[in-house]
């Protein structure tokens, strides 16, 4: 397995298609993974590989925008193409408010399927960046000290060291080191980015 | 009459009277014909999606083939697999639409050996399309060994979808993990074949149970009313019987009794 290369979960419970999909997503260049039902996409689920959902809407059991829901709420945000039997106005617009990348009614061209296929993996790409920064973000944060949090918070709220060693009771020199190695931490070449990184980690206000 | 002997003659001219019949016939023929072209209409939604997918895997599957014969060393293990997989959907899509011109036709009844389960079988791969779609769940206890039936395929089939149909109908307003239908088949105590189709829907009162069967009575916005009773009527030209009963903690079960085909003639 490559990590990467992209990898398509489908859903169908028609065997012949789901490995004819199956067939043109890998010889266009993408690993995929075939389930039959939503279930077994739900139990053998691997929210880590970056990648998209091909997910038929009429499914038995659960039906392909409950496991939207299902997958919304288990905080899984991959983008998801659907594929239709027939053209149901209420089912393609329920799903497409509830984020679905498109709705392909069957038979589709390999073009139509592959198209929606590189939004959606773009869409996957953009997100697990976003939710990386926003961790990284984090952990940066988490390796602040009490005081250091405090005069990271003071700086972001345009406080002057001179103010903030008053507010903390010391000196500008010391606030003046704190805050060096806060920027240094954070990975901010200025304060102006340091302000950015915050307000992403949830420090303070975006207010600038 | 003092004892001689004599003959009465009464000539009557039926001729009127057996054109009437004929008439008859053919009107029921025609009806059976325009129910079953209804039935299918609303099982058209379904039957678009049984082409769809055999015409879908097959496109996929040939596009997927000439990008596989695009690439510098071609897999021919996996084009060989694909072609055959491509004629195996051909045959698919094929057969669907086999079954759908034997019940458009019209045609003179025809009375055979059947197999009961076969039709039962027959009339849920028709009726497939629209129980996913309503999200029914089906469990069959079809009796492995059941003596045939002699009768009309297409119409005992046309029987079976009816009310498999109506079945899935009556289970619109329920929870869908309730959405169940029985359809078993048995040989029954007096030497009968017993089909029995039930749901899990609110079922039927019993000042109902009757009056399903007249025409015209109908609980659907756009029901002809028909479908049951040309049911019963195709039922009772088997020389069999169509009823209804309303089971006490809910859900509607229509069953169907055929002569033993093998113990007549």
């Amino acid at each position: 397995m490559n990590a990467a290369v992209p990898t398509v979960f489908i859903v169908d419970d028609d065997q012949g298609v789901l490995v004819a999909l199956s067939r043109l997503l890998r010889a266009s260049g993408y690993e995929t993974r075939t389930y039959a039902s939503p279930q077994a996409l739900f139990e053998h689920h691997e929210p880590e590989t970056p990648g998209c959902l091909v997910l038929d809407v009429a499914l038995p059991g659960l039906s392909g925008l409950e496991l939207q829901r299902a997958l919304a709420r288990s905080g899984c945000d991959r983008p998801i193409v659907f594929i239709t039997g027939g053209g149901d106005v209420p089912t393609t617009v329920q799903a497409m408010k509830a984020g679905a990348v498109d709705f392909l009614t069957k038979p589709f061209a390999d073009e139509e399927l592959l198209a929606a296929v590189r939004v959606a993996i773009e869409r996957d790409h953009q997100s697990r960046a976003a939710r990386a920064g926003l961790r990284s973000i984090a952990e940066r944060l988490a390796m602040l000290t009490q005081r250091e949090r405090e005069v990271l918070e003071a700086v972001i709220a345009g406080r002057r060291n001179k103010q903030i060693a008053a507010d903390l009771g010391t000196v500008e020199k010391t606030i003046k080191v704190h805050r060096a190695r806060v920027m240094k931490k954070m990975g901010a070449e200025s304060v102006a980015e340091l302000v950015r990184l915050a307000a992403h980690g949830g420090v303070g206000t975006a207010e600038f | 009459m003092g004892g001689e002997q004599c003959h009465i003659s009464i000539i009557r001219d039926v001729t009127e009277q057996r054109r009437i019949e004929r008439e008859a016939q053919e009107q029921r023929q025609e009806m059976t014909h325009l129910t079953r072209v209804a039935v299918l209409g609303q099982l058209s939604g379904a039957l678009a999606h049984e082409l769809n997918q055999p015409l879908t895997a097959i496109l996929s599957n040939a596009q997927a083939a000439q990008r596989f014969l695009a690439r510098e060393s071609v897999d021919l293990d996996e084009v060989r697999e694909i072609l055959g997989d491509i004629v195996n959907e051909d045959k698919r899509a094929g057969e669907v639409i086999r079954r759908l011109r034997a019940l458009l036709k019209r045609g003179e009844t025809q009375f055979h050996p059947v197999t009961v389960n076969e039709v039962v079988s027959e009339a849920l791969e028709l009726a497939r399309g629209d129980l996913v779609a309503r999200n029914v769940t089906v469990n069959t206890r079809l009796a492995p060994t059941l003596p045939t039936v002699r009768g009309d395929r297409v119409q005992l089939q046309q029987v079976l979808l009816n009310l498999i149909v109506n079945a899935s109908e009556a289970m619109n307003e329920i929870k869908l993990e309730d959405r169940r239908l029985t359809i078993a088949t048995e040989l029954d105590g007096g030497g009968e074949i017993r089909i029995s189709v039930a749901d899990g829907g609110p079922g039927i009162p019993a000042e109902r149970l009757e009056t399903l069967f007249q025409p015209f009575f109908t609980t659907k916005e756009h029901g002809l009313g028909l479908g049951l009773p040309i049911s019963r009527s195709i039922v009772t030209a088997h020389g069999g019987r169509l009823w209804a009963e309303s089971k006490a903690d809910g859900g509607a079960t229509f069953c169907v009794t055929l002569p033993n085909g093998e113990q007549l003639s």
